[in-house]
């Protein structure tokens, strides 16, 4: 592979240096590449895709991961903007914001990464057997390696701690078996390590986190039994490429367990280990649960041993209760005391049974521990390096996360994801896109260079087709005759030229067949190799070097579909490969030349609603030199900071951070609108029309930053009855302002008119923090406090902290359910609450003076109507819908709209920051140029055939087809800005009107055709 | 000769076409009946094009996607299993046994189901033997 990764390191341009190829890495990447930035993206293994590729599925939508991620890493790998540099680490950075540079060091790969095909002949004769780390040590690779199947770059690697030939210095030729079998020549045991300087604006840290081996706990029995396994381990069992093939198996005997017990905190929220939270695992376990059932349906029990249900995010609370109800999970609130191998040859666990407070045991057969989320290795060291600090539990320390909850303790370098402290999917790569935000803005000139047109050619010509096959060494020629394939292709109609390559992607082949094109004046391209999904890119480009429209070329996979799965059959295998061939031929005859469109654009943004989302979102879009115009129905900005006095979790007070914000839109060209909503919508992306007070403002893109509205406990829990039964907001108001008389007694109740099973069922994530913050602030004033939970979840990065602290100082925590909610009586102006303690398991009563209830944030009221004039729809729970639950969630299904903070879901401020910030880069990138480039194999509507009968419009989830009218006639037009090519509408036309552009009915019937014609 | 059953496949580039990369990389084997068309969305897949399939002389017709909730495009999975059931009556019509078409939901990390899900295929048609149409052309 000469040309994927050639690119010349010698006069570096100036950009954003990325460290961590994770999924916060790499959308940082992406969206800085995106916005014109040049990326130096830096992974220290050998192939992007961090923990998120480890994983098998991701909640709530067990969707699975690999496939979701790969297509990014792909396009990482391809962007011509991103220079990615795996198995590379960063050693030093010095210099100013704006003008760094940065010291990397390029660890020696031993395999030529211009060379190696990925074809993995060398790891079959390798004879070292290691563990495989990407498999958490379940099972073992070889000394010359690639992580896992998908990994990107697809280029081997060898350990030079395990290879027989490099662990001992100097390099003897010991052994030499893969020397012997690459074809390529690609393996160089003579390499070295190479230190590259580069000039970078600004740095983006994304290194992700470790999960701590629970060896240390030794009362969990982990490493004294096979059967007990970590979070990490447990998901590459689930994994169908993972050790097992995706079987849940005992270590101990291959067999399937028939009850397996799942415990949390492992390491978390323990003072001996993590004090903090690591927010991800109470819900990862209910869905490795879900899988396991799925996978192997024999497991009859599921046990949970868990201290507090910290499902928060959106949809969670429904998957917990779905945990139960569906994978049959048993909740057990409790943290086991022991776990020990039994005479039966499974697992004993010891604990506290909730029900009766008394020392239970419970059989199972196999354990597994949700270890705590800690700092990756080597984190002290890149921070020493980066000149930045770590924060008391190791991770990278945020400035202050009320202000920017990316910026580390050095100007320009920038943290997001796991790297500042746990967190899952969607936080961590709304983060990214926030912290690729800040770091743009020290970037002076990006560059974003015009596309050439494609060349285009005469559609009608006769086809003069050019059919390239491959050999890839022996990978294809070992057991397709690849020669034959190409004799046999030259008898094909309109074959006009026709031969066989070593490796068709190198360099001098690609070079062969502009010279073919050129030459035998080639109008179509049929490259009969591996897999379009990875080389479809470098061929169109080839292509279209030798001025070919790069739709006229088209690939027969006869590598990864042909000649590796049939490789015991090589007489079948070729058969097929001349078939596949056969069939791209007769589809290539038939493709047409596509052409880009371009779509212009006004470079101005929308941001509706100026609460903290909304303002900080217009302040990171404007700092872009994008002007924006902030909306605000009310008379002046703030949102609910405005009834906001100290925020949590260092008591930062809320009028300190507007008036910090506000001067900053003061300085920046910001137009703010108050008294004013949207009126009315029009348009599409890149040319939104919006009304405010009755002026059209054109606009590219739109943020929503309604925010929510909280909901009042309409008389439930005898609010409005009595003086002092208040809401958190009106307890809020009342410690700044008058502060509580001495010896007070002050009860919370949290989750009022939140979780419930019919009703409102989200968590507001941030209810829980401030009841902590305002219970402290209570006991400083010497009042006695009780908070009545359901779950306490202090989640949130120093959350825990406030928790601890608050137990320290006095704070009564009882614990009830949705089923007993506290009810409260007056008597006498007095009040008294009748509530369950789960820990005394009865009914209790208390006497107090105070009420505060926790009331959750609900979609905003105009949210509905605001949905309509938009399209853009809301979830089931009323708040608007991202485009994708883990990786999009700033963006939404409609083009050019985007959202965040608490109109997405509740959060907290630090969290609502960073998706402010984040949606600052997807409007950069949208509305850097002056219009947009549109794919061009979308769907197209001959108006003659339309009958205008609705059917695409229903189907159509992106709102492409609108009904147009023309005279008399009414018909169907495809709004190619919006069209995504998926094809859908045209298979459901009933009146065959709509074609899809390079995917049409003719090309895919000629292949069938082709097929059964010999 | 044995009959050796003719297959027509069509794949999503998103999952399905991912995963039976996957079964290459992995070196699962699988018989060699299948030749696999590539479109980006299951949901592309029209009655028509199954039906043409059948009428050219497939043995059977494979169709994959992404598992439901998965889809690239949201719901063209959803559309698909409409698609593929309207197909299914169609062919009972013409005296096509229901069980030469099959979807199947696989991911790009199923590799293995990929290649079972095929073999499995492939043996079932081969019990059912050559397509009652064949044809003409």
């Amino acid at each position: 592979m000469v040309s994927r990764q050639n690119k010349s390191l010698e006069t570096p341009e100036k950009g954003i240096l990325v460290i961590g190829g994770g999924v916060a890495g790499i959308q940082a990447a992406l969206d800085l590449a995106r916005a014109g930035a040049k990326v130096y993206l830096v992974e220290r293994s050998p192939s992007v895709g961090g923990r998120m590729a480890q994983l098998d599925k991701t909640l709530p939508t067990n969707d699975c991961s690999i496939c979701i991620l790969s297509p990014l890493l792909v396009e990482a790998l391809r962007h011509p903007r991103i220079q990615m540099m795996t198995y590379s680490e960063v050693k030093g950075l010095e210099g100013e914001p704006g003008n760094f540079v940065a010291t990397i060091l390029k660890k020696p790969r031993y395999v030529d990464e211009t060379m190696c095909t990925g074809c993995g002949v060398c790891a079959q004769v390798c004879p070292v057997k290691i563990p495989n780390e990407f498999d958490m040590g379940l099972i073992d690779r070889a000394a010359i390696y690639v992580p896992f199947g998908q990994a990107t770059p697809l280029v081997y690697t060898i350990d030079g701690t395990a290879c027989l030939n490099l662990r001992k210095k100097p390099y003897k030729n010991r052994c030499g078996k893969c020397i012997e079998v690459c074809q390529r020549g690609a393996i160089n045991f003579e390499m070295e390590a190479e230190e590259i300087r580069i000039a970078v604006a600004g740095v983006i840290v994304a290194t992700g986190f470790d999960e701590m081996r629970p060896t240390e706990i030794r009362n969990l029995g982990y490493g004294s039994s096979q059967d007990i396994l970590t979070g990490l381990e447990f998901e590459r069992l689930l994994n169908a490429a993972g050790p097992t093939g995706g079987h849940v198996l005992r270590r101990s005997d291959g067999k399937v367990p028939k009850s397996i017990a799942f415990v949390q905190c492992v390491g978390s929220r323990d003072s001996r280990y993590n004090s903090y939270c690591s927010r991800v695992c109470c819900v990862y376990s209910i869905k490795q649960c879900m899988v396991a059932k799925d996978h192997e349906p024999e497991i009859s029990n599921f046990y949970y041993f868990y201290r507090d249900m910290r499902a928060y995010g959106r949809g969670f609370e429904e998957y917990y209760r779905r945990g139960g109800d569906q994978a049959g999970i048993t909740y057990i609130k409790s943290s086991p005391s022991s776990i020990v191998s039994n005479s039966n040859g499974g697992l004993t666990i010891r604990y506290e049974d909730p029900s009766t407070c008394k020392p239970s045991q419970l059989a199972v057969d196999m354990v597994v521990l949700s270890c705590a989320m800690v700092p990756s290795k080597g984190t002290r060291e890149l921070a020493e390096a980066l000149g930045v600090e770590v924060d008391t539990d190791g991770f990278f320390k945020i400035q202050d996360p009320l202000i920017d909850p990316t910026a580390s303790t050095r100007e320009g370098v920038f943290v997001c994801g796991c790297a500042s402290g746990p967190k899952d999917i969607p936080d961590s790569v709304a983060q990214a896109s926030a912290a690729a935000a800040r770091a743009l803005s020290y970037l002076g000139e990006r560059i974003l260079q015009d596309e050439p047109p494609l060349p285009m050619n005469d559609p009608d010509e006769q086809a003069r087709i050019g059919v390239f096959v491959c050999h890839c060494g022996l990978n294809i020629a070992g057991v397709v005759d690849s020669r034959g394939v190409a004799e046999y292709a030259k008898s094909l109609p309109n074959v006009v030229y026709a031969t066989d390559n070593l490796y068709t992607c190198s360099d001098d082949t690609q070079r062969k067949i502009e010279d073919a094109i050129r030459q035998e004046n080639l109008n179509r391209v049929v490259v009969a190799a591996c897999t379009p999904r990875t080389h479809e890119p470098i061929f169109r480009q080839t292509c279209a070097k030798a001025g070919l429209n790069p739709y006229l070329f088209e690939m027969a996979n006869i590598r990864d579909q042909c000649s590796w799965v049939h490789s015991d059959r090589p007489q079948d295998a070729t058969e097929k490969a001349k078939d596949l061939v056969r069939m791209a031929v007769s589809r290539a005859r038939l493709l047409r030349p596509l052409q880009r469109k371009h779509v212009p654009v006004e470079q101005k943004a929308l941001v509706v609603g100026a609460g903290i989302a909304g303002i900080e979102a217009a302040i990171a879009i404007a700092k872009l030199g994008i002007e924006v115009f902030l909306i605000e129905k009310l008379d002046r900005l703030g949102g609910k900071l405005l009834n906001l006095h100290d925020l949590f979790p260092f008591a930062k007070p809320a009028k300190e951070l507007l008036k910090a914000k506000l001067t900053e839109i003061d300085k920046l060209p910001i137009e703010v609108i108050t008294g004013a909503t949207v009126e009315s919508v029009d348009g599409f992306v890149g040319n939104f029309k919006v009304k405010v007070k009755g002026k059209d403002l054109k606009v590219g893109a739109i943020v929503i930053a309604v925010g929510g509205d909280v909901r009042i406990p309409e008389g439930g829990f005898c609010y409005g009855k009595h003086p002092n039964i208040l809401t958190s907001l009106e307890f809020e108001d009342l410690l700044a302002r008058n502060g509580l008389p001495e010896n007070s007694r002050v009860t919370f109740i949290q989750c009022v008119g939140a979780r419930e099973s019919d009703g409102y069922t989200g968590c507001s994530r941030f209810c829980c923090h401030v009841s902590l913050k305002q219970a402290l602030d209570a006991t400083k004033m010497r009042s006695r406090v009780t908070i009545v939970h359901r779950d306490v979840r202090s989640f949130s990065r120093y959350g825990e902290d406030l928790y601890a602290e608050a137990r320290r100082a006095g704070v009564v925590f009882l614990r009830t359910d949705e089923h007993h909610m506290p009810r409260i009586n007056l008597k006498n102006g007095s009040i008294e609450i009748e509530t369950f303690d789960a820990g005394l398991s009865s009914q209790i009563s208390l006497v107090t003076d105070y009420v505060v209830l926790a009331i959750p944030i609900v979609p905003a009221a105009s949210a509905r109507h605001l949905s309509e004039m938009l399209r853009v729809p809301l979830g089931s729970d009323g708040f608007f819908l991202e485009k994708h639950v883990k990786l999009g969630p700033l963006e939404t299904n409609t083009e050019g709209i985007f959202i965040c903070g608490c109109s997405q879901y509740p959060k907290d401020i630090s969290d609502t920051l960073a998706q402010a910030a984040g949606v600052a880069t997807k409007v950069g990138a949208l509305l850097s140029r002056s219009y947009v480039e549109l794919e061009p194999a979308t769907a197209s509507v001959d108006k003659n055939l339309c009958r205008a009968c609705g059917t695409c419009i229903e189907i159509c989830e992106y709102n492409a087809p609108n009904l147009v009218a023309d005279g008399e006639r009414v018909y169907v037009s495809i709004n190619e800005a919006l069209c995504k090519g998926c094809g859908t509408c045209a298979s459901h036309c009933p009146a065959d009107a709509i074609t899809a552009r390079h995917f049409t009915d003719e090309q895919i019937t000629a292949m069938i055709e082709m097929l059964f014609k010999e | 000769m044995a009959f050796e059953p003719r297959i027509v496949a069509f794949a999503c580039n998103w999952c399905s076409y991912a995963g039976a990369d996957l079964a290459g990389v992995s070196r699962l084997q699988y018989p060699p009946n299948i030749r696999t068309i590539r479109v980006m969305c299951s949901g592309r897949i029209s009655p028509g094009l199954i039906l043409k399939a059948f009428e050219k002389g497939a043995d059977g017709v494979f169709v994959s996607g992404c598992h439901i909730g998965d889809c690239h495009y949201s719901f063209g999975n959803r559309r698909a299993e409409h698609q593929v059931e309207k197909a299914r009556k169609l062919i009972s019509l013409l005296g096509i046994e229901p069980e030469r078409l099959k979807l199947e939901w696989i991911s790009a990390t199923e590799g293995e189901k990929f290649a079972s899900s095929v073999t499995e295929f492939v043996e079932r048609i081969r019990k059912l033997g050559r397509s009652p149409i064949k044809s003409e052309s």
